[in-house]
């Protein structure tokens, strides 16, 4: 099997299966373009540090021989459904920091999957929390004055119910 | 450090799409930017209540400020509530819904802008909506903005008001033109509820020029408010349009279930929650429409709105291809009258459990449903009437399938009345034929 090196943004040099690699699209048509021979030569990942793109690695380790997803991706059971399978929620149990990175990274790399379970886990943090609890949750600043925030308060009381 | 805020817009768009209504309400409120982001998902499907906690109102009240809001609504299901309360002992409890002035003057502004979709509603539905008084109104009002609709069910609708009485004694059940007048008078004595009206002038004085007495049912509403109970109909008939000219919500619908299609067979209908059937023709000529699902309409001799009249000016054949008709008080040549309007159906359901709105002669309005209906197969049928079986078979199937046994009949009903026929679908393959010295009158345009 062949294997391919990726270096970090912080130039970590990190060697990976070509199959596992290929998980990521952006890589999957780089490698396409260049007509695969990259043994000697590591892809620049210029946004993604070496420890989350280790992380998006060790994903994608696990995930090799899972079937593509289905064509119809943006159909609304995926959408609406949040339910995650049991590695994948081990595997998000990170810090929030790395969480978003892990999101930026598989968006960047154009790995669905891995987009598909970070985004499920962050609306999984977000449901049935209060606005205070969400603003808890994820450091945010309340930056409505109060007349704005009963504005919308008032606008959004038909979804409360 | 990444932070959710850190996320670009498209990122925060793919969460938040996986959240429902109530989880993005309360995302809206976080922050600004949350707010902005979460304003932009789609509100694909509503359950609309109109009697619960007024929430009818305060999605009138998101929409006006937000008209854009349902754009991409497919699916609107209307609650009315009756039928979750046990009936001895049911009190209305509509409360009245106030507007600020600032809400008053937006409603004022999308009356008056011809470019407004909601200019087209009666201006007597403005004024319903203004006063705060019957949340049904609100339907008509949403379905000028819901311009993608493609299913909508106005559920278990009452055309009556209950106002406490107990459900057994019928004769005492108001109207709900009384109701609302029961509330306009309130409206007048009610200090703060004035000032808020006083942007309406010309409503108020209207009001307090009209006598509503509790004990004259048939007051005479000229200067007044015209409420559509007076007519058997709901705010939704009085603004639904006509053909080439139907309201924005209705013009994409494929599928309407004027009523409640999930009622089981004991479930109890309030057969006095009747609506005319004046309106069925313009709701069978919908120009998308394929599934109509309808009950409790029936034909009012009282006002002469009958179906013939209503299809005067209709061209054309009904697009609808599932037709279905519950509890209905037809006569037999209003359904017959309706067959003339349709050409593309597959199925057919005319059911009456209620005697008094029974079918007499199930077997010509099988007959006439199928001459004008082609596709219509014999097993897509069903109908309960009065007929007896054998003049059933003979005229659906001119005798020939009598001893067949593919044809099943099923009988039932406490006196024998009802009947269910169902035919094998095999067994009327070349029976065309027998339809065809008919075709060309069929297919003339009604005199």
């Amino acid at each position: 099997m062949s294997t391919i090196k990726l270096l970090s943004s912080d130039n970590a040099e990190l060697a990976v299966d070509k199959e596992v690699a290929e998980r990521s699209i952006l890589i999957k048509n780089m490698l396409e373009d260049v007509g695969g021979d990259m043994s000697d030569q590591a892809i620049p990942i210029p946004n993604v540090n070496e420890a989350v793109l280790r992380k998006v690695i060790e994903w994608c380790e696990h995930h090799k021989s899972d079937p593509p997803p289905p064509a119809d991706e943006d159909s609304d059971s995926r959408k609406k459904s949040t339910d995650i399978e049991e590695w994948d929620q081990k595997f998000m149990q990170v810090d929030q920091e790395m969480l978003f990175e892990i999101i930026l990274a598989a968006n960047y790399l154009d790995i669905k999957p891995l987009l598909d379970v970070g985004c499920k886990t962050v609306a999984n943090m977000i449901k049935g929390k209060s606005p205070e609890e969400i603003r808890k949750t994820f450091n945010i600043q309340n930056d409505f004055t109060p007349e704005e925030e009963d504005q919308i308060r008032r606008e959004n009381e038909w979804a409360e119910e | 450090m990444a932070n959710i805020t850190a996320l670009p817009f498209e990122l925060l768009f793919d969460i938040f799409h996986r959240l429902d209504q109530h989880d993005l309400a309360r995302c809206k409120r976080t922050c600004k930017s949350f707010n902005e982001t979460a304003q932009q998902i789609p509100l694909p499907s509503l359950t609309l209540k109109l009697h619960l906690n007024q929430h009818a109102w305060k999605f009138a009240r998101y929409l006006l400020f937000k008209p854009e809001a349902c754009d991409q609504l497919k699916e609107l299901r209307v609650k009315w509530g009756v039928n979750t309360l046990s009936s001895s002992s049911y009190n209305i409890s509509v409360r009245r819904w106030i507007w600020s002035k600032r809400e008053i003057r937006r409603f004022r502004q999308l009356s008056d802008s011809p470019e407004s979709p909601a200019s087209r509603l009666t201006p007597d539905t403005f004024k319903t909506i203004v006063l705060g008084i019957d949340a049904e109104a609100l339907v008509p009002f949403i379905l000028c903005f819901a311009k993608n609709l493609e299913y909508l069910k106005l559920g278990d609708f009452e055309t009556y008001f209950w106002e406490r009485h107990s459900l057994e004694d019928d004769s005492k059940l108001p109207r709900r033109s009384k109701v609302l007048s029961y509330f306009l008078r309130h409206a007048d004595h009610g200090g703060s509820d004035i000032s808020v009206l006083e942007d309406f002038n010309d409503v108020t004085t209207r009001y307090e020029d009209s006598e509503y007495s509790d004990n004259d049912s048939s007051h005479d509403d000229e200067g007044g408010i015209f409420h559509p109970s007076e007519y058997l109909a709901l705010w939704f008939h009085m603004n639904m349009g006509e053909p080439g000219d139907y309201l924005p919500g209705l013009a994409n619908l494929k599928t309407l279930i004027h009523g409640n299609d999930e009622l089981d067979e004991n479930d109890n209908w309030y057969s006095v929650n009747i609506w005319n059937a004046g309106f069925l023709i313009n709701l069978l000529y919908l120009p998308k429409l394929k599934r109509i699902w309808i009950d409790r309409c029936g034909t009012c001799a009282h006002d002469g709105r009958e179906l013939e009249i209503a299809a005067e000016n209709i061209e054309g054949k009904s697009t609808v291809e599932d037709l279905n008709l519950w509890e209905c008080s037809l006569r037999d040549r209003d359904f017959i009258e309706l067959a003339r309007y349709t050409k593309n159906l597959t199925v057919l359901n005319l059911r009456n459990q209620d005697y008094s709105g029974l079918i007499d002669d199930a077997a010509s309005l099988v007959r006439a449903f199928r001459k004008h209906n082609r596709k219509l197969k014999l097993d897509k049928i069903t109908v309960e009437g009065s007929t007896g079986v054998e003049a059933f078979v003979d005229a659906i199937a001119d005798g020939r399938y009598r001893d067949d046994p593919k044809v099943t009949i099923v009988r039932s009903g406490d006196e024998g009345l009802d009947y269910h026929c169902r035919y094998d679908s095999d067994s009327y393959t070349d029976n065309n034929s027998d339809y065809e010295g008919d075709s060309d009158s069929v297919s003339s345009e009604p005199a």
